[in-house]
């Protein structure tokens, strides 16, 4: 199933820490971690709740900077990098409570990210209702507010966004936490076509021994750090 | 592109902007409403100050009478003259001597039978303003046509007469007064009659003055009274007063002690009743302007915590803080817009016109409630954005 013929080195931690402050002590939730992830492949990230899995996730989104090392994209750091830009440009960001703008529409939730790179209205429409479709949401859906969607369309919605504007690396962090088996097979299903067929990284945080055994790579962590 | 997100947010959930706005519109209209009443009760206490008079008047010390008092030359001159030293505080200064032995002649006696003439026995007021003399209580002055008080301020010799002396009117309307032991006299045009039952006659200062003045006298002012100028300066008038209160220079060799009767107690009173006022105002003014920053403070912040998810979504798909900063101070700054513009309308629906200082009060409850705004900005998307998007926050 994995597509094996398209692959580089995306995304690279590089000996990343992160360490924060509480009142008493210094907790480290990820400790020197160090993985290079390609193209083309779905990796899942398993592990204990409260093992640095969503904290990896929010470094390698550019949303923390790492304490001690870094996420290389590209071959350039996350702290050179204009990290909005990142964001908008390279890096989408999935989570199991789907986080769509409630008073927008599916479309224009859709199209949101794409705004934000200030890409001509048509063609943003036209990539939009490709997108959408491509993850099995017709027309009927596109003017309908996240609330009069189930759970498992809502987060299809939140995968157009995700990749509708480009970005190669998609961080999911548990998606299907919220949805039931076959929603989560659809959504899975959505991850693979992604990855195989279309070249995207997907890296999936979750608990759901299913989904890491659909993925290609599986990465345990325990206590901040990758364990194999 | 914010403005697109704006007017779906609007369009969508109206409720937010309503609720902002309504509470706008309350605040602003209790604050252009204080605003008005504090600005009608300094109206109103202009106008005390410009309408109500503050008399004057020298009276004996002991306050027995106003009246037949040894008022010098020099006290009169520190009032009236230019350059004295109460003249600029002071207006309406009326004079008044009583000038006892006059003799009004029969109209058709020749001025050169004036000297030892037989005639009616009279009282001889001399002033500058019959009405300020109060004397008689009740008693009732009726000009003739084109007349008036004024007239006795004046140099033209008029007169005015008890009833009982009417007839002593000639036909061009004259009567003549013998004034100094019968050694002159002077034919004076009657304006009004007073209704007394004393043969009384109020002469215009001047011409009486200026004839006496003829015989080297001059008249001793028996009764003084004024009105200070501007009551803004009542304070400094009153102490200046207060050092000229009965100088003893400035008293006749014989004389009564005099003093000084400052009739302010009706301005004091209306006065301190409108500051009291006033100093509540500004006091209930202070807390409602810091509960109104407080309350939009605290509405905006609350408004913004709710939508901390939303914004932490923007930032994530790579929002900049700049644009998210000014897509929220937009929208908020369009519902203080509609609220305050509302509000405004509606005072002046109400005959309020709000002014400039009304206007800079908005203008700074706008900033505040913006701060507000920002501040809850920053503290929504301050921390662990990720928190916040796996709802844990």
């Amino acid at each position: 199933m994995e597509n094996t013929g398209n692959k580089r080195d995306i995304l690279t931690a590089e000996r990343v820490t992160y360490a924060y402050k509480t009142r008493h002590q210094i907790v480290y939730a990820v400790r020197d971690v160090s993985y290079t992830f390609k193209s083309g492949t779905v990796y899942a990230i398993v592990g204990k709740s409260g093992c640095g899995k969503t904290t990896l996730i929010s470094t390698l989104a550019g949303l923390d900077l790492p304490t001690m090392g870094k996420v290389i994209f590209d071959g350039k750091s996350t702290m050179e990098l204009d990290r909005d830009i990142y964001r908008r440009r390279d890096v989408a960001v999935i989570y199991q409570n789907y986080n769509l703008f409630p008073l927008l529409t599916v479309m224009e939730n859709v199209l949101y990210p794409m705004q934000l790179q200030r890409r001509p209205k048509k063609e943003a429409r036209a990539l939009a209702a490709e997108t959408l479709r491509s993850v099995g949401l017709d027309e009927s859906y596109w003017k309908r507010l996240p609330a009069m969607l189930s759970g498992g369309e809502q987060q299809r919605v939140a995968i157009a966004r995700a990749i509708a504007s480009g970005q190669r690396v998609i961080l999911a962090d548990e998606p299907t936490g919220n949805l039931d088996g076959e929603n989560s097979d659809l959504v899975m299903k959505t991850f693979q076509r992604l990855a195989h067929e279309e070249g995207y990284c997907v890296i999936i945080v979750t608990h759901d021994p299913q989904i890491a055994d659909d993925s290609d790579t599986v990465i345990r962590m325990d206590s901040g750090k990758i364990v194999s | 592109m914010i403005f697109t997100y704006l007017a779906k947010r609007l369009r969508r959930h109206p409720s937010e902007a309503i609720v902002s706005a309504a509470i706008v519109l309350v605040i602003v209209v209790f604050l252009i409403g204080l605003h008005a009443a504090r600005d009608d009760l300094l109206a109103d206490m202009d106008r005390a100050y410009d309408t109500i008079e503050i008399r004057c008047r020298v009276t004996s010390a002991d306050n027995s009478r106003d009246y037949s008092l040894p008022i010098t030359e020099d006290y009169v001159k520190m009032l009236t003259e230019e350059g004295g030293e109460l003249y600029p505080y002071v207006k309406d200064v009326f004079l008044l001597e009583t000038y006892g032995n006059a003799t009004v002649l029969p109209i058709d006696t020749p001025p050169e039978n004036y000297y030892g003439a037989p005639g009616m026995d009279v009282e001889l007021h001399m002033t500058n303003d019959p009405e300020s003399y109060t004397v008689k209580e009740g008693a009732e002055y009726v000009y003739k046509d084109g007349y008036s008080a004024a007239d006795f301020a004046g140099t033209e010799p008029v007169c005015m007469i008890s009833h009982l002396l009417e007839p002593m009117v000639g036909e061009d309307g004259t009567v003549i007064v013998r004034v100094s032991q019968g050694t002159i006299a002077m034919k004076m045009k009657v304006i009004g009659v007073y209704a007394d039952e004393n043969n009384t006659v109020f002469g215009a200062w001047q011409p009486l003055v200026d004839l006496i003045a003829t015989l080297n006298w001059k008249p001793n002012v028996g009764s003084m009274a004024f009105t200070i100028s501007d009551n803004r300066k009542l304070d400094v008038a009153k102490a200046i007063l207060r050092d000229y209160y009965v100088p003893a220079s400035k008293l006749n060799n014989d004389s009564v002690q005099l003093g000084l009767v400052v009739d302010d107690s009706l301005f004091v009173d209306t006065i301190t009743v409108y500051e009291r006022s006033l100093s509540l105002l500004n006091v209930v003014q202070t807390l409602v302007y810091v509960l109104s920053i407080g309350i939009s403070f605290l509405v905006a912040y609350l408004n913004i915590r709710t939508r901390k998810l939303e914004l932490a979504v923007m930032r994530s798909l790579g929002t900049r803080s700049v644009a998210l900063y000014t897509e929220v101070l937009c929208e908020h700054a369009l519902f203080f817009l509609i609220g305050g513009i509302l509000a405004t309308v509606g005072v002046m629906l109400f005959g309020m016109m709000p002014g400039a200082e009304q206007m800079k009060t908005i203008g700074t409850f706008m900033l505040c409630y913006l701060l507000g705004v920002a501040i809850a900005v920053a503290q929504a998307t301050s921390g662990k954005i990720m928190q916040t998007l796996k709802g844990k926050e």
